[in-house]
């Protein structure tokens, strides 16, 4: 009996939508990953609307270059790798604006107010929002090398070989970032994780 | 589930935190968005790359000016003073020679000849002089046939095997061998006997 197209798994979407150009198989990958992708991507950005851009562009990508994914890798590892790509430019393009920028307005300086301790007493920083605001600005602080590893695994729950794949590192310096990131991480955050 | 390391149980808290940060999803419009692209062929992208504004994107061209105006200057320079190289150019006696001067080559072949034996012998000096361009040169009304014919022959001689800048004839690299008279004479009566013999 032949499967549908919803039971079928990501890596046999994708060979139907390389061999048969199946668009629906194409849509259903689009549905799995979009928000996955999206977190991800806003995650390491700090920005939804440009994080939507980069998961359109991503899919656009995908899209087009359906025929260079090989059958050994596994699509998810694929699709992040390309998300993660577009993300790095984007920031390497923001810091280049930063630079020749004459406004000193910027998202760092927006990050250091919301950062200082001297805004939130104690009891407001308990609020659970406020918290997690707290912890994207600092995540967004941190070196983009360890930030983009420290995602991966933290906030999307990938193995250490899926974030190896992905980032074309081995798995002992995925590690030794992922415990680097964490450290910048706990030291921006020190008011919340007082011990 | 993958073991906890000691690594993440120093950081059980700030993992747990930011796996539990609320997911973003994408805009509710974000599938028709991107299928309407799709359709209607709009892969035109918003993150294209820009050109790094480095010091490298002027330097680099102008370096490679600066290096193109070098070797073109040095390539110039080489045109200019390109020095004469014995083993490429003729040598002008054979020039000379070549273009039917050949009395003047002589002559100064002789001036300096002439000029060795003044220093030399004094009494060499002037028995050289009558053959001295000068006294060969036709003066006067009278010819010395004898004498033209003789330089006519050498003229010939020399233009068949080329003469070579300090020396006196150039007859190619091999041993030149005299004809023998009696060899000749015997060959010459060999050829007549077979023409005879082919006349009959």
């Amino acid at each position: 009996m032949k499967k549908t197209l919803t039971e079928l798994k990501d890596e046999d979407l994708i060979k139907e939508f390389q061999d048969n150009d199946t668009i629906g198989a194409y849509e259903l990958l689009v549905k799995r990953y979009k928000d996955p992708l999206m977190n991800f991507v806003y995650r390491f950005v700090g920005d939804k609307d440009i994080s939507s851009d980069i998961v359109q562009e991503t899919m656009i990508k995908f899209y087009l270059n359906k025929n260079s994914y090989r059958s050994f890798a596994k699509f998810s590892t694929w699709i992040y790798t390309i998300a993660g790509n577009l993300a790095k430019n984007e920031l390497k393009r923001r810091k280049r604006r930063v630079i020749f920028s004459l406004s000193p307005h910027d998202d760092d300086e927006k990050s250091i107010q919301v950062a200082d301790k001297t805004f939130f007493s104690p009891e407001v920083q308990t609020d659970s929002n406020i918290k997690n605001d707290l912890i994207q600005q600092a995540l967004l602080k941190v070196k983009p090398v360890y930030r983009e590893i420290v995602i991966l695994r933290d906030v999307q729950g990938l193995s250490y070989e899926e974030i190896a794949e992905i980032s074309g590192l081995s798995i002992g310096t995925v590690k030794s970032r992922i415990n680097r990131g964490r450290s910048q991480l706990q030291k921006l955050l020190k008011n919340i994780y007082k011990d | 589930m993958e073991k906890k390391s000691y690594s993440d149980n120093n950081f059980e808290n700030l993992t747990n935190d930011l796996h539990n940060l609320p997911k973003i999803q994408t805009p509710p419009d974000f599938e028709f968005k991107l299928m309407s692209r799709i359709q209607n062929g709009n892969f035109n992208s918003k993150f294209k790359e820009e050109k790094e504004f480095t010091f490298g994107r002027f330097f680099k061209p102008a370096f490679s000016l600066v290096v193109l105006m070098l070797i073109l200057i040095v390539i110039m320079n080489i045109n200019d003073n390109q020095s004469v190289s014995p083993l490429i150019d003729t040598p002008t006696k054979l020039n000379k020679i070549n273009s039917g001067s050949l009395n003047e080559v002589k002559k100064i072949d002789q001036n300096k000849t002439a000029d060795k034996i003044t220093k030399n012998d004094k009494s060499q000096k002037s028995s050289f002089a009558l053959k001295s361009p000068q006294n060969m040169q036709f003066s006067g009304k009278t010819i010395d046939i004898d004498k033209a014919m003789k330089q006519n022959q050498n003229v010939n001689q020399q233009n068949e095997f080329g003469v070579l800048a300090g020396s006196e004839q150039f007859s190619g690299f091999g041993v030149r061998v005299p004809a023998q008279k009696g060899e000749m004479d015997s060959m010459r009566s060999k050829i007549d006997s077979i023409r005879k013999a082919s006349k009959k």
